[in-house]
């Protein structure tokens, strides 16, 4: 439980090392997995395999010569049976993407009700991006770019519009969560890649019960 | 009823002896624009299409093979082939009598002709299937003259041909209503081959071309074909109105139109000649009428067939009831029945087998005939024939084997293609006009020459050839130093002599004893004569070559003699081969194939021969049904799958949407569109019929498998689905799943530790649990992480193992990151199971989880969450009046446990262990039980019938929160007592309690001190580590530490001391027990079984220890019997060890 054992990947060259934990939520086949490989790998697949349960990566950027931020991603299953595992993956997360399809209007009131969840129930300082997937498919919009604009205005999001397939918009979304961190807050990033929670994922070990009837 | 025994892709039909095989090939639509919006590419569509061409089965069609994918949009398309054709065999005919003088065909011959493509047509017709392309050189025929239509599905799978770039169909045979029409299925589509027919028929018959254009000349014959067209719409009669402008030629039109042949004489003179042949001569007279009738009724024929009026439009159907085929029908039929071409050998499956039941007897006489008069010509002709014995090995094969033995002797299509120079080269294919390609001259396309390379299509087929197959068979079955099996031995169960096998003795072989049981009527559809003659004669010699000491057990002798030993412990080294050069190696393929095509067709009386075959592999061609048997699958399953509703729309249904073309795309058939519909079925099936569960992201990749290996056979690949989820993945798709998920992944860590207590403890340390990467694994059972045909092979040994086997594969695929994992903090770890497995090696997993699982007591991998055993559990709780209904008849240890309030136990209860997960899921068919016989088992009967029964306390499950905090698993006491002195017992009770009685032999350890004794523990080297603690006492976390120290098999004995108190009879358990020649246990319990017997009192204070040795710091445990109980106790056990253990106690 310690910060002791944290990752020591990759060090930077020189500046601080932050480390978050992402998480993704959304209906399924929205395009969370395509948004992560984009990301993560620069590639789209047309088939790629719904997500099960979760699916985790990483990815580094740098914000500048200084800064580099190191996401630990959580990519869920969107399926809304799935939905009792979810905590287990939003629980600490530092930041989150809600993901709803343009063609879809259903998932923008799935999204919505994410990201209710969210400031209930995950951590309070949780940064987090309502993304708009799928806009390379403009021909059959239905959400209007005003309209999700204007929600996320009005919940304190972060807002894109963007396409796994196309690339549009990837990078930009993940770059500003990075920027919109509190890391001037975090009094002393650690140098050895730690974050604001050092733990990719907390299981609440407090729970246990010290054994019972043998 | 033998399940399979119709399946037409287990048999070869005689007719088929002398088949060849045969390829074509064309180009596909390249449309890459339309991918982009998501159109499936046309090859896709084509290769799915096709899956459904390969399921057809008729005497006049030949089989579709194969459809490969080429490079680029090539497609390959493999097919049952003869070298014989109508229009060679009027070349030949005008060769033969080497004049240029047109000749004709007898009506008689032509009459036959036409029966068998139009019973061939209807057939099609009947699956929604229009030839299209019917022409004089796609009809085949064999060397009986036995008609075989090729290339029939070109215009189905090529979606009419709008998926290709050349027109389907020769236009000298096509019917002028086929030209530019649109894609659809209506009557008067099914009517245009008749026209075909008409064509075929008339050139046959007249011995001149129809058309006055040649072959070739397409401008004139499109033009004539236009003009036809325009006539029947202001025609009612075209023949009659039809002139000699329009381009038919003059003899032809003639004919049909005044029914006179141009050359009467000739005919007459022909006719005369063929009578003669027949040897039946008449008179004159009447000889003359006759042939005039029927001259009139072949032209009514024709002219029915050249029928464009749309309101005289007739089908294939219809016009083989036609006056023309009257003469034929009764010589047709008898015809057919001497040569053994009996229609219900090509019923779709399944069928009652009880209808063509009482005929079988005879046909099997029959087909012997045949074959002995083939053998007897065959031995004759020898010398003059240059392969007398060709395909003697082959010809029982059906064709789909004998092509996929082609290809293990190294076979390839497309090689075969450029070999024949038909594929150097492709120009650009979009440049080339949509124009069939047609050879310049009639000789050169029956040389297979053909000048044009890059052809978009081309009707000369490439033939595969298949004249060395056979003695590459023999050549390959006689090799020296294969790697040889032992036929009767179970290499499944095959472990190390010294340690405990806890699959022994529960696996396989109880199947036998079912099978004395269950009804023979239906077990023994095959009479033993057939067995044998079904035997292929090279496979019953080579088990003697392949076997190597025992007498070889094959099919048809265990089939005849009485229940063969199958499941005997494995007496040789195990099998050495890997697998993936086994399924390579064409003369084992060979014998697996011909061995399980014989087995699939006696299931189920064959199960028990599947089930211990397919321990040792599984030939893929036939994987799908042996999956199916392994499973259990029985009864009219198609029945049942048609019973569901598959298109009321549901709620689930637009995540099968999503998720069906997200399903295992890489595959072919997966990515088909044609796979996409069936999938898609398969699953909304599935939701009707399991409604108290729940569709879930991931049972998609659960039935892909079952659909790929039966893509055919929906029915089949449902039947196993519902047979395989409950068997495999129990509640796991329940609506909400949470417990019963957790709970297995608790089990699995628990089954880490019991393994590899390093590598556990390190992931706990990390807390790299396996909530966070192991539910995709077990929810799919490892079709969402591995590739199709990994999972295949995985599923090989899943199927015929327990059904703990996948939590062994589990920890097998985390040993195989081992070392890896150990260096590795929490993100690298999670890292390394981001992707999918790409060096995984299957074999090694599933050996080392075999290996595993054979060791681990199963009472380790107990899942409570059981509906199905909670139900019992709570029926047990009732004073027992239970329908014979309400207990599913599958639990194979039924328990009931004794207990009063007090906590003694009740004498004449017995408590037997619960068996959620089920070590034992093969001693009774699981699929009769389930869905058939519905029968209580014995066990709990007996049980029950003893009285009633309550759980121990410690056999109620434990909180899932309870179980994730522990390392360690638990142990029950039946299997406890069988791991004897393999295992170390340490008792960490107080010292008091340990002195005032204990189990025998075992140590006395205080739990702080586990730190300082951890090198001693480690010095005794026993291959079991049980804690005996208190209830409520520290021995989980005991466990735990131990598990941390690093030692493997730690286990906490279920009830600690107190499921040691309880008496019961043991023996009752044990007597089942892994270890053979198990009389009596040594165990505590059993001893005190025996002596409740004698004294016949209810309680028994079981250990007594008067005196103590005190070795500190362990107390090795002498158990001092004391006085006359239990001294009788002990003479009546009169078992050696016990006494030697008891004299050695005295001693002490
Ligand atoms: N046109 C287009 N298609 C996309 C885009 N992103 C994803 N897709 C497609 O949408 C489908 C679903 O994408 P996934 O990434 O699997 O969706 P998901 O949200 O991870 O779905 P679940 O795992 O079921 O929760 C796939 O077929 C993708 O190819 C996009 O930006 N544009
Ligand atoms: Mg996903």
């Amino acid at each position: 439980m310690s910060n002791s054992r944290q990752t020591s990947t990759q060090e930077p060259p020189s500046g601080k090392l932050f480390q978050f934990k992402l998480v993704l939520l959304g209906e399924s086949a929205v395009g969370k997995s395509s948004l992560v490989l984009r990301f993560v790998k620069d590639q789209f697949d047309d088939y790629r395999e719904s997500t099960i349960g979760a699916a985790f990566l990483t990815q580094t950027i740098c914000l500048d010569d200084a800064t580099t931020v190191k996401f630990e991603i959580w990519d869920t299953a969107g399926q809304e049976r799935y939905k009792s595992l979810a905590p287990m993956y939003y629980r600490n997360a530092n930041c989150a993407v809600v993901v709803y399809d343009i063609t879809q209007s259903s998932s923008l009131d799935k999204a919505k009700s994410w990201v209710k969840e969210l400031q209930r129930q995950a951590d309070p300082n949780i940064v987090i991006a309502l993304a708009g997937n799928k806009s390379d498919l403009s021909a059959r919009r239905v959400i209007e770019t005003e309209e999700a604009q204007a929600y996320a205005d009005e919940a304190g999001l972060l807002f894109f519009e963007t396409s796994a397939k196309t690339a549009t918009n990837v990078n930009e979304l993940f770059t500003s969560i990075a920027k919109k961190m509190p890391l001037d807050m975090l009094a002393n990033p650690r140098p050895r890649g730690a974050g604001l929670n050092p733990r990719g994922v907390d299981l609440n070990r407090d729970n246990r019960e010290s054994g019972c009837a043998c | 009823m033998a399940t399979f025994a119709t399946c037409t892709d287990l048999h070869r039909h005689p007719s088929t002896r002398n088949a060849g095989l045969a390829a074509i090939s064309f180009c596909a639509n390249d449309n890459a624009d339309d991918e982009l919006q998501g159109v499936p590419p046309a090859t896709s569509y084509i290769f799915g299409q096709c899956q459904f061409l390969k399921s057809l089965s008729h005497p006049n069609l030949c089989e579709y093979l194969d459809a490969i994918k080429g490079k680029r949009d090539r497609v390959f398309v493999v097919q049952e082939h003869y070298s014989n054709s109508l229009d060679l065999n009027r070349i030949t005919l005008e060769k033969e009598q080497e004049s240029t003088s047109p000749r004709g065909q007898s009506i008689t011959r032509i009459r036959k002709w036409a029966a068998q493509i139009i019973d061939a047509l209807i057939y099609l017709n009947s699956h929604g299937i229009v030839h299209r392309a019917l022409t004089i050189s796609n009809i085949l025929l064999t060397e009986d003259d036995f008609v075989k239509l090729s290339n029939y599905g070109l215009y189905y799978m090529t979606k009419g041909g709008t998926l290709v770039q050349f027109s389907i169909g020769e236009p000298h045979y096509l019917s002028p209503m086929a030209l530019a029409q649109p894609y659809t299925l209506s009557l008067q589509d099914y009517s245009t081959d008749l026209w075909s027919v008409g064509v075929i028929m008339t050139e046959l018959f007249l011995g001149v071309s129809f058309w006055r254009a040649d072959r070739s000349d397409l401008d004139e014959l499109i033009a004539s074909l236009f003009a036809l067209r325009k006539l029947s719409t202001t025609s009612n009669n075209w023949i009659q109105d039809c002139s000699e402008n329009v381009g038919i030629n003059p003899i032809v039109l003639s004919f049909l139109k005044t029914g006179r042949a141009p050359d009467q004489d000739r005919v007459k003179e022909q006719e005369r000649e063929q009578d003669k042949r027949e040897e039946q001569i008449q008179e004159q007279a009447d000889q003359t009428s006759k042939e005039e009738n029927e001259l009139n009724t072949f032209i009514c024929f024709l002219r029915a067939c050249l029928s464009l009026e749309a309101f005289n439009s007739i089908e294939p159907a219809q016009i083989r009831n036609h006056d023309f085929f009257k003469a034929l029908d009764v010589l047709h039929r008898e015809g057919e029945q001497a040569t053994g071409y009996r229609s219900k050998m090509w019923h779709q499956k399944p069928y009652i087998q009880s209808t063509s039941l009482p005929d079988y007897e005879g046909e099997v006489k029959r087909l012997r005939d045949a074959i002995t008069q083939r053998r007897l010509a065959l031995n004759e002709d020898k010398g003059t024939k240059k392969h007398p014995t060709k395909n003697e090995l082959l010809y029982k094969l059906p064709l789909s084997q004998v092509f996929y033995l082609w290809k293990l002797a190294g076979g390839d299509v497309e090689a075969q293609f450029r070999r024949n120079g038909r594929l150097v080269g492709t120009p650009p294919i979009q440049l080339l006009p949509k124009v069939v390609h047609v050879a310049e001259t009639k000789d050169e396309r029956y040389q297979h020459h053909v000048r044009d390379i890059a052809d978009l299509f081309s009707d000369v087929p490439c033939i595969l050839p298949l004249d060395n197959l056979e003695s590459e068979i023999l050549k390959s079955i006689h090799e020296p130093n294969k790697d040889q099996f032992s036929w009767d031995t179970d290499y499944f169960l095959f472990s190390d002599p010294d340690e405990m096998n806890f699959l022994q003795g529960t696996m396989g072989d109880d199947k036998y004893k079912d099978r004395g049981t269950s009804g023979k009527d239906d077990d023994f559809l095959y009479p033993d004569s057939m067995r044998f003659t079904n035997m292929n004669v090279a496979f019953r010699k080579a088990p003697a070559s392949l076997s190597s000491s025992t007498p070889s057990n094959t099919v048809g002798a265990s089939a005849s003699g009485g229940a063969p030993s199958l499941a005997q412990q494995p007496n040789k080294a195990r099998v050495k081969v890997p697998l993936a050069i086994r399924e390579k190696d064409l003369g084992y393929q060979y014998q697996r194939l011909s061995m399980f095509t014989d087995l699939l067709l006696q299931y189920p009386a064959s199960r028990a021969e599947i089930l211990h075959h397919s321990k040792i592999d599984i030939p893929p061609l036939l994987r799908g049904k042996v999956w199916a048997a392994i499973l259990g699958v029985v009864g009219d399953y198609q029945e049942v799958y048609n019973g569901y509703d598959k298109y009321t729309e549901k709620p689930t249904d637009r995540q099968i949407e999503l998720d069906v073309p997200r399903c295992h795309q890489y595959n072919q058939l997966m990515f088909s569109p044609a796979g996409h519909e069936k999938m898609k079925r398969l699953l909304k099936c599935w939701v009707k019929a399991n409604e108290n569960q729940a569709y879930w992201q991931g049972l998609d990749s659960c039935c892909a498998p079952f659909l790929t290996l039966n893509f055919n056979d929906e029915a089949l690949a449902f039947a196993c689905i519902q047979l395989f989820l409950p068997k495999f993945l129990k509640d796991m798709f329940l609506h909400d799943n949470s417990q019963v998920i957790h709970e297995y992944l608790a089990v699995f860590k628990h089954l880490l530790s019991y393994h590899d207590p390093e590598l556990s403890s390190h992931l706990d340390h990390i807390r790299f649990i396996p909530q966070l990467y192991a539910i995709p694994w077990f929810m799919t059972l490892f079709t969402h992480i591995f590739p199709l045909d990994k999972v295949y092979h995985l599923w090989d040994k899943i199927l015929v193992g327990p059904s703990s086997l996948p939590l062994f594969v589990g920890i097998a695929i985390l040993q195989q990151f081992r070392q890896q994992l150990l260096r590795s903090e929490f993100n690298e770890a999670i890292s390394i199971f981001s992707e999918s497995f790409p060096g995984m090696d299957i074999e090694k997993c599933i050996e080392t989880a075999l290996a595993m699982c054979r060791v681990t007591p199963p009472s380790t991998c107990w899942l409570s969450y059981d509906q199905e055993s909670r139900e019992i559990r709570e029926q047990l709780h009732l004073p027992i009046t239970i329908s014979t209904a309400a207990i599913p008849g599958k639990v194979v240890n039924g328990e009931v446990g004794g207990q009063k309030p007090n906590g003694k136990e009740i004498s004449q209860s017995s408590a037997g262990p619960t068996a959620p997960v089920d070590h034992n899921i093969y001693s009774s068919s699981k699929a009769s039980s389930d869905h058939q016989e519905l029968k209580r088992p014995k066990e709990i009967e007996k049980r029950i019938s003893g009285g009633v029964g309550v759980l121990h306390w410690w056999e109620e499950p434990l909180s899932i929160e309870t179980m994730d905090a522990e390392l360690a698993p638990r142990i029950h006491r039946s299997d406890f007592v069988k791991l004897r002195q393999q295992a170390m017992v340490i008792d960490i009770r107080p010292e008091e309690e340990f002195c005032n009685g204990h189990y025998p032999l075992s140590i006395q350890m205080v739990p702080g001190q586990l730190g300082l004794l951890v090198h001693i523990l480690g010095k005794l080297k026993k291959n079991y580590l049980v804690v005996i603690a208190n209830r409520g006492d520290s021995g989980p976390e005991f466990a735990s530490a131990l598990v941390r120290h690093g030692f493997s098999r730690v286990a906490l004995l279920m009830g600690g001391i107190d499921a040691l108190r309880i008496t019961e009879p043991v023996m009752s358990l044990t007597s089942n027990s892994a270890i053979p020649g198990n009389q009596a246990s040594p165990s505590l319990s059993t001893v005190s079984t025996a002596s409740t017997a004698v004294t016949g009192t209810t309680t028994t204070t079981i250990i007594t220890t008067p005196t103590i040795c005190s070795c500190k710091p362990f107390r090795q445990a002498i158990t001092v019997q004391s006085k006359i109980k239990d001294e009788v106790a002990v003479q009546k056990c009169k078992t050696p060890f016990t006494q030697k253990k008891m004299r050695t106690t005295m001693a002490a």
